[in-house]
């Protein structure tokens, strides 16, 4: 529905329509309120016996690392089925997103951000082929989410390509 | 043997995930402070969020001494719940969601007009022509207009116009029909328009 001029200017103003600061004395009085111990999970002795953990599984992991053959690429889809809609949901948009950014090399680290990512979403793949029934549901999560942070560094692209188009326009106008 | 491999992956995917998550707009480290008590990141996340909340619940209750009460409730609610947050949703709009339920308990109480939800007249009100003069369309006027509305009226109008609701969410807030969010937000606005336009 159309928004009428009322609601168009609460809209565009609607930051004006916050002014109003709330007393200081207001967070002491919440203070008191809250549990006064804090949980402390990174005491000297936990920091290194988790130091030693790691190297230990960093010497393990490497070692097995050279015995697992790569995996090809697997699909969501094959592992949970119905995911497969929302997989493919997700494919098509980024590629959407993909095919308008593919004249724009803008921001060499959102670029590598998104290498990363997806380095990231091949790992959780063969971990999802891997890992036993009951953990699957977070790599699904994961990987969803993975997905949404690339949907959003696509569309931080897009954005720039755009304000550069606009500028571009302006100075080219009279 | 599995395990350990996988350890080594989930521990280089948490260094992905927290440099990644910034374009997720998460406040990661100060919601994981929060959680294990530490007062400076308690700080930190009510003073993002305070001045927001605090003008939702002025708009929903109107009167600066409830709205503080209210404000500082809701903190301590969001504080001691934290634990059940879970990232289905952004922390701002989780935070808002239990500011704006603790405001509603809190209207509901003083059973002010709140009947105005038997709502009778379901179907949708045409949508009237008219149009605030411009010159009549400043925050303040605003403001005023919405202050004088009866609570449901108030209420509806804040969550859809203000909030960002949509009938649907506005609906299961407040354990209403859709239809009748409709009606209510069609009321509301023909009523500020009116007292807008001076008639």
């Amino acid at each position: 529905m159309k928004k009428d001029n009322l609601e168009q200017f609460v809209q565009t103003n609607r930051a004006q329509f916050d002014q109003v600061v709330p007393d200081a004395a207001i967070w002491s009085k919440i203070e008191q309120q809250l549990p006064k111990k804090e949980i402390k999970t990174f005491t000297i002795r936990r920091v290194l016996s988790m130091a030693a953990s790691v190297l230990l599984l960093v010497g393990i992991g490497i070692a097995i690392g050279f015995q697992i053959a790569p995996k090809t690429e697997v699909a969501l889809a094959t592992i949970a089925p119905e995911y497969a809609e929302v997989e493919q949901y997700y494919i098509n948009k980024v590629n959407y997103k993909l095919a308008q950014v593919a004249n724009y090399h803008g921001d060499p680290s959102l670029e590598k951000d998104l290498d990363e990512l997806d380095d990231w979403l091949l790992q959780l793949q063969k971990d999802l082929q891997e890992v036993p029934a009951g953990k699957k549901q977070e790599i699904i999560n994961a990987i969803i989410n993975n997905y949404k942070t690339k949907l959003r560094i696509l569309e931080t692209l897009i954005e720039h390509s755009r304000e550069l188009n606009e500028q571009s326009e302006e100075n080219t106008s009279i | 043997m599995q395990p350990s491999f996988q350890f080594l992956c989930l521990y280089k995917r948490e260094i992905h995930l927290t440099s990644l998550l910034k374009y997720l707009d998460t406040h990661l480290e100060i919601i994981e402070g929060c959680k294990q008590g530490n007062r400076q990141a308690q700080s930190e996340l009510y003073h993002l969020y305070s001045q927001a909340m605090y003008n939702i619940c002025l708009r929903m209750v109107k009167n600066p001494s409830d709205a503080e009460d209210l404000l500082q409730n809701s903190f301590v609610d969001v504080f001691t719940k934290l634990h059940s947050f879970k990232q289905e949703s952004s922390i701002g709009a989780w935070i808002k969601r239990v500011v704006i339920n603790n405001c509603i308990n809190f209207l509901k109480k003083r059973r002010l007009q709140f009947e105005e939800f038997q709502d009778h007249y379901t179907h949708t009100l045409a949508e009237t022509i008219e149009e605030v003069p411009d010159i009549s369309l400043n925050v303040n006027n605003i403001n005023l207009a919405v202050q004088s509305l009866p609570d449901g009226y108030r209420v509806v109008f804040t969550l859809y116009l203000f909030e960002g609701y949509d009938h649907r969410e506005i609906a299961e807030i407040l354990n209403i029909s859709e239809a009748t969010s409709k009606s209510q937000y069609s009321r509301a606005k023909k009523k500020i328009k009116t007292l807008m336009n001076g008639t």
